[in-house]
C-alpha cells in the first residue's frame, strides 16, 4: 500500500511562510511536495526546531520512521500550535518538502487531522516558493 | 454629607493623579535633567531577516564580492552552507538587530539593555558617559563593546570589539574583524523605531554600509519566550563541512 503521493508545486502558491530560525533550508527541495499518510510517534516540542517523527509504510508496506522539520516553538506557539498539537498515535496527513538526499525526513507545510483539524504553514523550514525573504536562516 | 463630599473630592483627586501618572510616559531621567523617551517593551522587526531590507549587498571590495559568488554559487548548487548559528553560536552584532524574534528593551539611566528572545541573547548599550575601550585592547566578542549616548531624543550607540566571523544573516554576507558599527534610533511614531546603521569594515568593505531597519512595538499579548538552541538541535552543520545536494 504506497501511501505516498509526490507532486510537483508551481511556484506562488500562498505559503506565507514568516521568517525561520537557526539553519539552512538547502536540504530540503523546494520544487517538491510531499504528503504523508502518517501515525505520529514523538512530538518534539523543542528548540531550535520542532520535529514531528512519524510512521508512515513505504512500498512494501514495511512503516518507516520519517523526521519532519518545523520552526521553533517561539514561532508556531505564536500561530496557535501547542506543545500538545501532535498525539502519539494519532493519524495525520502531513505536507512537507523532502530531502534532496532522499532520506526520509523533509520541512513541515501543512498537516491535516481526520477531525478536520489543521495546522498550517509558518512552521516550515522554507519560506514561499519565489518569496523574497531569505531561503535559509 | 460634607464628610461624603470630602471624601469623594479625596477619591476622585487621587483617581486623577493616578490617570495622569500613567498618561505620561516616563522614559528615563538622565543626570543633566533631560528626559529620554522610554522604549521599554517588547519590539518586533517591521522587516524580513535580510540584514538589509532593500537586499542591497553591502560595499565589498573585490576579494570579498569573489568570496560572496563562490558561496551563492555553492548554494545555487543546492550545497548547504554552514552558517554559525546552526552550530547554535550567537548571531552576534549587527545580526542580532535583525531581530529574528523579538527584542526587549530595558531603560535605566544608565544603561539600555537589549533582550533578543533568538537563543536569549543581551546587549548592554552603556550610557553612563564612559569611553570604550581601545581597539586594540578591547574584548573580542559576539556583541560588542557599545556605548551609546542621547542626543536629544535619538540614541546614538557606537560598538567595536566585535568577532570577524559571525554573519549579517543566514545569507553567505561575511565581514572582516575590523569591523564596527554605529547606530541611530528613535521613534518615528508611537509604535514604530526606526534605526539607522552604519557599518564600517576597511577590510571587506569599500566604504560604510548603511542601513535602515524598523521595529513594531510588540502588542500587550507578546512576550519574550525561553529559546535555548542547544536543547534539541539536530541539523548542525560544522563551519568546513559542505553538504552536497
Amino acid at each position: 500500500m504506497i501511501s505516498l503521493r509526490t507532486s510537483l508545486l508551481l511556484c506562488g502558491l500562498s505559503l506565507a511562510a514568516p521568517a525561520l530560525a537557526h539553519h539552512s533550508a538547502n536540504m530540503f527541495d523546494p520544487s517538491k511536495q510531499v504528503v504523508l499518510e502518517a501515525t505520529v510517534k514523538e512530538f518534539q516540542w523543542s528548540n531550535p526546531h520542532i520535529w514531528i517523527q512519524v510512521m508512515v509504510p513505504n512500498a512494501k508496506g514495511v512503516e518507516e520512521e520519517w523526521s519532519i522539520e518545523g520552526g521553533s516553538p517561539n514561532l508556531v506557539g505564536r500561530q496557535g500550535w501547542k506543545r500538545n498539537s501532535f498525539k502519539p498515535g494519532e493519524k495525520v496527513s502531513i505536507t512537507i518538502r523532502p530531502l534532496r538526499n532522499g532520506d526520509p525526513g523533509g520541512s513541515f507545510v501543512s498537516a491535516a487531522f481526520p477531525d478536520g483539524r489543521k495546522l498550517g504553514n509558518g512552521a516550515g523550514v522554507l519560506p514561499a516558493a519565489g518569496a523574497k525573504e531569505a531561503p535559509a536562516y | 454629607m460634607m464628610r461624603a463630599v470630602a471624601k469623594l473630592t479625596t477619591t476622585l483627586g487621587c483617581l486623577l493623579c493616578a490617570s495622569s501618572a500613567l498618561a505620561q510616559v516616563p522614559g528615563t531621567k538622565l543626570p543633566n535633567g533631560s528626559i529620554t523617551p522610554d522604549w521599554t517593551g517588547v519590539w518586533e522587526r517591521a522587516q524580513g531577516i535580510r540584514f538589509n531590507p532593500t537586499n542591497e549587498l553591502p560595499p565589498f571590495t573585490p576579494a570579498y564580492a569573489a568570496r560572496y559568488e563562490k558561496a551563492m554559487a555553492a548554494r545555487a548548487r543546492g550545497e548547504v552552507i554552514a552558517d554559525p548559528t546552526s552550530r547554535c553560536l550567537p548571531q552576534g552584532m549587527p545580526r542580532f538587530m535583525v531581530a529574528s524574534y523579538p527584542l526587549e528593551i530595558l531603560q535605566t539611566a544608565k544603561q539600555v539593555t537589549i533582550i533578543a528572545e533568538w537563543s536569549s541573547q543581551v546587549r548592554r548599550i552603556f550610557t553612563d558617559g564612559r569611553k570604550a575601550p581601545p581597539d586594540d585592547e578591547v574584548e573580542i566578542t559576539f556583541n560588542g563593546y557599545s556605548v551609546g549616548r542621547w542626543e536629544g531624543q535619538t540614541l546614538v550607540v557606537e560598538t567595536n570589539g566585535l568577532r570577524g566571523d559571525t554573519s549579517f544573516d543566514a545569507t553567505p554576507l561575511e565581514h572582516s574583524d575590523q569591523i564596527k558599527v554605529s547606530e541611530r534610533i528613535r521613534q518615528i511614531d508611537a509604535n514604530t523605531l526606526e534605526e539607522v546603521m552604519t557599518v564600517t569594515d576597511p577590510v571587506a568593505f569599500t566604504k560604510p554600509w548603511v542601513v535602515t531597519r524598523r521595529f513594531k512595538r510588540g502588542g500587550p499579548d507578546l512576550q519574550i519566550m525561553e529559546y535555548v538552541c542547544e536543547e534539541n538541535n539536530r541539523e548542525i552543520i560544522l563551519p568546513n563541512q559542505i553538504r552536497k545536494p
